[in-house]
């Protein structure tokens, strides 16, 4: 447990007073950890054998930087920047704002549910955070919306794709727990439904509480509406096209994220859109917002097989054993160990370190898996956006060059508060999750 | 001390479930506790295991040869279609072939080889029923590489290389219309929830060749005491308990295959479609005779070898 | 330098990376690359998909092309990302710290991790040697991996140099960077 600890911590340190970009910090403590766990000393340095550490964080970077699941990234990225770039976006906005815009709140409403269905097909949290930045963060600063409010709507919105199907995260915890993947799926439903809401209720409270955050426009004629909806069929077409797609099995996450590339591009060439330059920008913009992306990712893998060498699973699941607490019990320390993980890690990592160790525990207890596993991935969910490591708030604030992280988290405490109450109905009334599944299979 | 094994597939796998954990026993056993076995989970892509444990990562490891193409092309004599023996036998005959023809070949260089094996009988998981061989045209069939891609040659479909784990996604969206695997995946991959149609054929399509190995520099720091009980447990018995394993596994497939409701074709070996394959897949082998000739070896005889060896042993074990 | 034929490309270079110096040329070279791949592999998506459903015939290797233009993309990229300093960081504690102690810790940190890269590049080199001898290649259109691995190392080279030379240069140029 020592050795992962004074991991974390020189993590922690590294990060947050060093100010080293995380990528970097991760993978620095991660091949000096492994070392460390080699036999590392001050006294042998020089002599020691490197080739492991040094070849672990090789490894990594040449199989991460050709995964192919990982190629959705660029594509859904790429689409988002074509939309912006050939001002859908702002059209996009006009239209959600003559349709919601009169309320207090509206448009960040309409961003969280984009959000939310956008990354619940997409699959990936980062690239949501990335191509929605891009298309609703300008246009809410547009309108007023306070730069909190609006970005923590993006980072929030986007950790809901992780649980509504399809869930690449619900099918690993399928195969490692040898639970039914359809019922998960089905049990991820709900859960992910009174996520949105509660969210849209977290938007509410800020808006009350400060009126000026989200302000409200003149409400629009009917004429004004369809004025605005006849700019945007298209992109909503396209969208519709992609989501639909992934769901209907016509094609896969990265064949639908290439469709959804090339159609931004068509329509905004049809539409003389989209200048040389802004079609070079967009290209451009897009493979250093992937290469900032897949750096982290990288680290997070370096640093996450350190601890898996640490044998931090093992060593936490003595810990909870140890405490001879009741079945509720043990699954709140074990949510709370969760969070705190959630701190630092990255979502998959996360998934893969620990449920196949605390699986078997909380089976021994009683307890259905299916339910188990809606909990860890809406922890795991929450994870993306607590500090110090919320991935999804660097994202955004790597993306909007002008919006700092912090203020990204201040926005996004109501968000959080939202997330815990989710998290607590999941955990104590389990039917949330477990109702879909039972009647459609069980 | 202890030897930490990573390991790619799912813990309910027979690799996770009996192999390693028996491989480990016997170990642990042999040393007086001394070493102890443990696995790791969620070191990467399958076909980085080779270099995790040849660079020190991890002590030791398996793979599916299929998915480093081009490395790994002596183990495949035993995935030539035809062999018509179940994995336990043929994966005895694997390794005894593998040290008598290929034991001066240079593929597991930087390695200690534990064990070569096979997985049951590779048989076609699909959406759609195969009643004509022409069913199976144009249509998108996960492989895992080795002879694998040799078959989807012939057989006209349009192959998608992917490891196994990717395997129910995939179904699930239809990102494939079918795939190329052993029984056993049924339940260990769950996949009998996305499968409409198996089609079993008469001895199966193929097999799929396997290694384990350990880094040779942890083996060397060991105790001469603790080298012999590794050795005893490993080789020809190692890969002997995993192609058993994997036998096993293709029974439990089979019986939640039937639970979940798929649909199960057994193809008579005298029935059109069994002539058909036979006849599309008739000198798969000889392809790979040639390249392993090209590369200084006699595959012919080892071929010839593999077989009989493996002919013997299944006869010898049966009930 | 304006009656230049190439104006065009001095003024595309300028419009990005006009505070580079020398190293804009570079930068705007590994972007021009990172983004021709990227058009590339969203045409070759594309293509797949419209030849599957309208031609009823996919095109082999789709996935393994896919696998090597993710690695040029993200590796033309990731030199441009050191050298614009874009990386992400975690800027909390930024009004708490004083001035010096940034500059120190950028120059430590930067200089520590440039010649970590150095190692790691060393060993990607070495591996895609290794894989070259071992006749590693694709499934399907048998392209050996092995040069794109290496040219994986070179970026990784070219990252580590850039890193140090940031760290050198964060000692002097302390005031520039705060005004
Ligand atoms: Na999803
Ligand atoms: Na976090």
């Amino acid at each position: 447990m020592l050795d992962s600890l004074i991991g974390f911590s020189i993590l922690l340190l590294l990060i947050l007073v060093f100010r080293v970009p995380i990528a970097f910090a991760m993978g620095l403590v991660g091949i000096t950890g492994f070392a460390y766990l080699q036999g590392l000393g001050w006294d042998n340095v020089f002599d020691f054998r490197w080739t492991g550490p040094i070849a672990l964080a090789a490894n990594r970077i040449v199989d991460t930087s050709q995964e192919y699941s990982l190629s959705v990234i660029p594509l859904f990225i790429l689409m988002g920047n074509f939309v912006t770039k050939a001002n859908l976006s702002g059209e996009l906005y006009r239209a959600s704002n003559a349709f919601l815009g009169h309320r207090k709140g509206g448009l960040s409403m309409a961003t969280i549910v984009a959000c939310g269905g956008f990354s619940a097909i997409c699959g990936s949290s980062l690239a949501t955070s990335a191509t929605m930045a891009k298309v609703a963060m300008p246009s809410m600063r547009k309108y007023g919306y306070q730069d909190g409010l609006a970005s923590a709507s993006i980072a929030a919105g986007s950790t809901l794709g992780i649980l509504i199907p399809p869930s690449v995260i619900l099918l690993i915890y399928g195969l490692l727990t040898e639970t039914s993947i359809r019922e998960l799926f089905a049990a991820g439903f709900l859960p992910g439904l009174l996520g949105i809401l509660l969210y849209l209720a977290a938007v509410r409270y800020v808006v009350w509480r400060h009126p000026e955050y989200g302000p409200s426009a003149e409400k629009a004629n009917f004429s004004e509406r369809v004025a605005a909806m006849r700019n945007v069929w298209g992109v909503l077409l396209l969208f519709c096209i992609v989501m639909g797609g992934i769901y209907l099995g016509v094609f896969t996450p990265t064949e639908a994220a290439g469709i959804g590339a090339g159609g931004a591009f068509l329509i905004a060439v049809m539409r003389r859109s989209l200048s040389w330059s802004a079609f070079f920008h967009a290209l451009i913009d897009t493979g250093r917002t992937t290469a900032m992306l897949f750096t982290v990712l990288i680290g997070a893998l370096i640093f996450s097989d350190f601890i898996t060498m640490a044998g931090l699973p093992d060593e936490l699941l003595a810990f909870v054993k140890s405490l001879h607490l009741p079945p509720m019990g043990v699954i709140l320390i074990i949510v709370g160990i969760y969070l705190v993980l959630g701190m630092v890690f990255e979502s998959l990592s996360m998934i893969l370190l620990t449920v196949p160790i605390f699986y078997p525990l909380v089976q021994s207890l009683g307890f259905d898996l299916v339910w188990f596993g809606i909990v860890v991935v809406v922890v795991t969910e929450i994870s993306l956006i607590t500090p110090p490591v919320g991935m999804n708030v660097f994202v955004l604030s790597a993306v909007l060059d002008n919006v700092k992280a912090g203020t990204i988290f201040k926005g996004i405490t109501p968000f959080w508060c939202a997330d815990m109450v989710r998290l607590g109905l999941i955990v104590f009334v389990s039917s949330i999750a477990l109702v879909l599944p039972e009647i459609l299979y069980r | 001390q202890t030897i930490r094994v990573a390991s790619w597939l799912p813990p309910t796998n027979p690799m996770n479930a009996v192999v390693i954990p028996e491989w480990g026993k016997a170990i642990s056993k042999a040393t007086n506790g001394r070493l102890k076995v443990e696995i790791v989970y969620g070191m990467g892509h399958p076909k980085s295991m080779w270099n995790l444990v040849e660079d020190g990562i991890v002590d030791a490891s398996y793979s599916y040869h299929g998915y480093v193409p081009g490395r790994f092309e002596l183990p495949q004599v035993v995935e030539q279609p035809g062999l018509g023996t179940n994995a336990e036998a043929a994966s005895y005959a694997l390794w005894n072939t593998y040290q008598k023809y290929f034991a001066k070949s240079h593929e597991f260089d930087g390695l200690k080889l534990l064990a070569l094996f096979t997985h049951g009988p590779g048989q076609i998981y699909s959406n759609f029923p195969i009643k004509d061989i022409k069913d199976l045209e144009n249509k998108k069939i996960r492989i895992g590489g080795g002879v694998q891609s040799q078959l989807a040659d012939r057989f006209h479909i349009t192959p998608v290389g992917a490891p196994a784990p990717k395997v129910y996604e995939m179904m699930q969206q239809g990102v494939i219309d079918g795939a190329f695997l052993p029984v056993g995946e049924m339940k260990t991959l769950r996949l009998a929830e996305v499968t409409k149609d198996l089609t079993l054929f008469p001895n199966g399509l193929y097999m799929g060749s396997f290694s384990m190995f350990m880094n040779p520099d942890v083996f060397d720091d060991l105790s001469k005491q603790d080298q012999e009980a590794i050795n005893k447990a490993s080789g020809e018995v190692l890969s002997v308990l995993a192609g058993k394993a994997w036998d096993a596994g293709d029974v439990a497939g089979l019986q939640s295959a039937r639970e979940a409701g798929v649909k199960i074709h057994v193809v008579k070996p005298n029935s059109t479609l069994a002539k058909e394959v036979n006849q599309r897949i008739d000198n798969v082998a000889t392809e790979w005779v040639k390249g392993v000739d090209k590369k200084g070896f006699n595959g012919d005889a080892a071929l010839s070898y593999l077989r009989e060896t493996a002919m013997q042993y299944a006869a010898k074990h049966k009930e | 330098m304006s009656r230049s034929p190439y104006e065009w490309l001095t003024t595309a270079v300028n419009l990005h990376h006009g505070d580079l110096g020398l190293a804009k040329w570079l930068a705007f070279l590994l972007e021009a690359v990172s983004a021709v791949m990227l058009f590339a592999l969203m045409v070759l998506t594309c293509s797949d998909v419209i030849g599957r459903y309208v031609f009823n015939n996919s095109i082999n290797g789709t996935t393994e092309l896919t696998e090597l233009a993710l690695g040029i993309i993200v590796f033309c990229q990731i030199p441009v990302v050191t050298l614009t300093g874009a990386h992400v960081v975690v800027d909390i504690l930024d009004r708490v710290l004083p001035d010096w102690f940034a500059t120190v810790c950028s120059f430590i940190m930067s200089l520590a991790i440039g010649i970590g890269c150095i190692f790691v590049a060393d060993r990607i080199w070495f591996q895609a040697l290794r894989s070259l001898r071992r006749g590693v290649v694709t499934e399907f259109l048998l392209i050996p991996v092995s040069y794109f691995v290496q040219f994986i190392a070179i970026m990784m080279y070219l990252t580590a140099a850039i890193l140090i030379y940031k760290a050198i240069t964060s000692l002097f140029c302390r005031k520039k960077e705060a005004a």
